[in-house]
């Protein structure tokens, strides 16, 4: 029982990185109606960046608070100059053009970084373990899980509670309507995506002491990012807070008793959900 | 949004596969004509979770063609390295590309079990001579092998039958075994399962893990919970690097000793003093070795590159060695070539070796090293920089350690 609750602990920690990606998944779709194949390019980059900025300054906190304006401007401008001229075209066009995105970010990456991936260290300040009465926890990850859901709830309550929030809600409702009502929906479209980007940014700078960085570590993370915005639901917030860390659970579970089969069990879920609820776990259409 | 989306994908496949591209055209074997070019294609992983081994390799082959300065005897020789992402339907393109499209002579090179199949099936399909250059059970017994297959990197059990003696004697005898989910990973586990009982270790636990695993979180309660004296790690490159520092996380270090089946330089470069510290690890090429022919390579290679090499490095340096080493003597038909080196001993970049006849296997020494602290670093690891190690053990080669030619069918 005892391994079984700390399995079941560790699964959250690691859905938390997931939440976020997806959450950033999410609201793009949700909002712009664009799939983002970038995202876990971005991802990378956020890691990168603040592999760069650990080492320039010798802190990892310094990666923390930077990361996410710099990887918000960067997603605006990316909206402005690359995204925007595409919004009267197909569908198609946005999602081949974020899939090319991808490459380009990760050559370019390559081409400075190099392909062998850096490792970055947690921050001396949470080099220890911290006692849960169930077990003892390395602090960092403990900590990752705290911040994540820091910043799920500030995220939730800037959508909720403010006017910025009330209309990107109704911009992922209906987007037509609330410009027929006189929202400038332009400005909005750039700041969802770049609000998208930064998260995605976190994700990596979060991500990075655990994994170390590497220029696929992007790829290797988006596809099961996509499938926790699909099993939550496609633009469903809390769809995607539950689902990550349902599957952070449930493939923590599988490690124990069956490691082998851990990589699939998004997949098996994704395809339970889709076949009996299609819409998502907490889905609305 | 379904129509879309799986044009959208087909594009992007259609993008893919012409990315990888497929060679056509038809294999000759060239220069076997006096002063006719030589050109060796290295296959590796230069992107993935091995890119550092790759990256090893590719320098490795390059640094030889500058020592050689392009020539083997009066012919000239140069190398063309291709990118396999360590993926074995991409090994196989690029093997077939080197051979049909640019007409290689030899080819070489690999960092992973899965691919080197691959581009062995090509070298014999084309009928020239192909040297492995990473550890596999496959190249030097039926069906893979071949009158023209070399394997000049060790056997997964060849090194297990060299370590599990020191391990049982020296680290404990409960011992718990973390594998990569793929043949290498199984081929280190059947010799481990043999090796261990017979060593006086008794087996606390099994795990397979799929090759690019980033977060080991999940795995290490299971591993705690088995309470092992003795951790095997038997992953490689980024897999085992993320594995050791989250195990820091965790201070798993402190509860049990850790045994990394491969240790290679790179890896310890990536995970620093901090992670490798009191660690041990197994290699059959560390740069500190006391040998006249090492100590040249390490020299050039530090010139060349500005730091020391790593086994893999080293591999692929001795295969193009020796290919231009075969065709200087006038070995250059598969056939004259493959007869010269069957048998032969050797002294190169890993110092003494000998390759036996029956199965083209190589036989070299295995190292175990002890991961020392950065205030060790210089005094007993010949570097500041980059003395993340001290030799504890060196086991010298032996066929004991190795199926024997009847057992491979091959007497």
């Amino acid at each position: 029982m005892h391994l079984i609750v700390n399995q079941v602990f560790t699964g959250v920690v690691s859905g938390a990185v997931l939440v976020l990606l997806a959450l950033g998944l999410n609201l793009i779709f949700g909002f712009m109606e664009i799939i983002n194949f970038s995202h876990g390019a971005f991802f990378m980059l956020g890691a990168y960046v603040g592999f760069y900025l650990l080492t320039a300054f010798g802190s990892f906190w310094w990666g923390l608070a930077l990361v996410p304006p710099l990887l918000l401007l960067l997603g605006a401008a990316v909206e402005r100059t690359l995204i925007k001229p595409l919004y009267r075209r197909s569908a198609v066009d946005p999602l081949l053009l974020t899939f090319g995105l991808t490459y380009i970010v990760t050559q370019l990456v390559e081409m400075v970084a190099g392909k062998q991936g850096e490792t970055v260290n947690a921050p001396s300040q949470l080099n220890f373990q911290l006692p849960l009465g169930f077990t003892s926890y390395p602090a960092y990850l403990t900590f990752v899980a705290v911040l994540a859901a820091l910043i799920v709830l500030g995220l939730w309550l800037l959508l909720e509670r403010t006017s910025l929030g009330l209309i990107i809600r109704a911009g992922i409702r209906d987007s037509t309507m609330i410009q027929i009502l006189g929202v400038d929906f332009d400005r909005f479209r750039v700041l969802v995506f770049a609000l998208g980007i930064a998260l995605a940014g976190v994700a990596g700078v979060l991500d990075s002491p655990v994994t170390g960085v590497y220029p696929e570590m992007g790829n290797d993370i988006l596809i099961t990012a996509f499938v926790v915005v699909v099993v939550g639901g496609m633009g469903s917030f809390w769809g995607a807070v539950l689902s990550g860390l349902v599957i952070g659970v449930l493939v923590s579970l599988t490690t124990l008793f069956a490691s082998v089969y851990a990589s699939i069990v998004p997949f098996v879920l994704m395809i339970l959900v889709m076949t009996f609820r299609p819409r998502g776990l907490l889905g609305t259409t | 949004m379904r129509g879309w989306l799986a044009r959208a994908a087909g594009a992007a496949a259609f993008a893919l596969v012409t990315a990888c591209g497929v060679a056509g055209g038809q294999s000759t074997a060239g220069g076997s004509a006096s002063g006719t070019p030589v050109k060796i294609g290295v296959v590796t992983g230069l992107t993935g979770t091995y890119a550092q081994l790759g990256e090893a390799q590719q320098n490795g082959a390059q640094l030889a063609i500058q020592e050689l300065q392009g020539k083997a005897g009066n012919h000239p020789i140069s190398v063309l390295v291709r990118d396999d992402q360590i993926k074995p339907d991409l090994a196989l393109n690029q093997a077939k590309s080197l051979v049909q499209v640019n007409k290689v002579d030899f080819l070489t090179g690999c960092v992973s079990a899965a691919t080197t199949v691959a581009i062995n099936q090509v070298a014999k399909q084309a009928g020239i001579p192909y040297l492995g250059t990473c550890q596999t059970e496959a190249l030097n017994r039926p069906p893979d092998f071949g009158p023209t297959t070399f394997h000049i990197a060790p056997l997964p059990s060849q090194d297990v039958n060299a370590i599990m003696p020191w391990i049982c004697q020296n680290l404990g005898k409960r011992v718990y075994f973390l594998q990569p989910d793929y043949a290498w990973g199984h081929e280190q586990y059947d010799a481990e399962q043999k090796a261990a009982p017979a060593d006086g270790c008794t087996i606390a636990g099994v795990t397979f893990a799929p090759l690019g695993t980033s977060d080991w979180t999940p795995y290490i309660p299971k591993l705690e919970a088995a309470n092992p004296e003795v951790l095997m790690v038997g992953m490689a490159g980024n897999d085992q690097v993320s594995f050791l520092k989250q195990a820091k996380q965790f201070n798993l270090q402190s509860r049990m000793k850790i045994f990394q089946f491969l240790e290679d330089l790179s890896f310890d470069e990536q995970m620093g003093f901090d992670v490798t510290a009191g660690t041990y690890g197994a290699t059959n090429f560390y740069w500190t070795i006391k040998d006249p022919g090492t100590q040249k390579f390490v020299k050039d290679y530090e010139k060349a590159y500005g730091k020391p090499p790593s086994g893999y490095a080293a591999y692929v340096y001795n295969a193009v060695m020796l290919i231009a080493k075969q065709v200087a003597a006038g070995h250059v038909t598969p056939s004259q070539f493959s007869k010269a080196l069957a048998g032969s001993r050797f002294d190169l970049a890993e110092g003494p070796e000998s390759i036996r006849a029956c199965d083209h296997q190589s036989f070299q020494p295995t190292y175990i090293v002890q991961g020392l602290t950065q205030d060790e670093a210089a005094s007993k690891g010949g570097s500041a920089s980059y003395g993340y190690r001290s030799i504890v053990r060196t086991i010298p080669a032996s066929e004991q350690q190795a199926p024997s030619c009847s057992e491979l069918g091959l007497s």
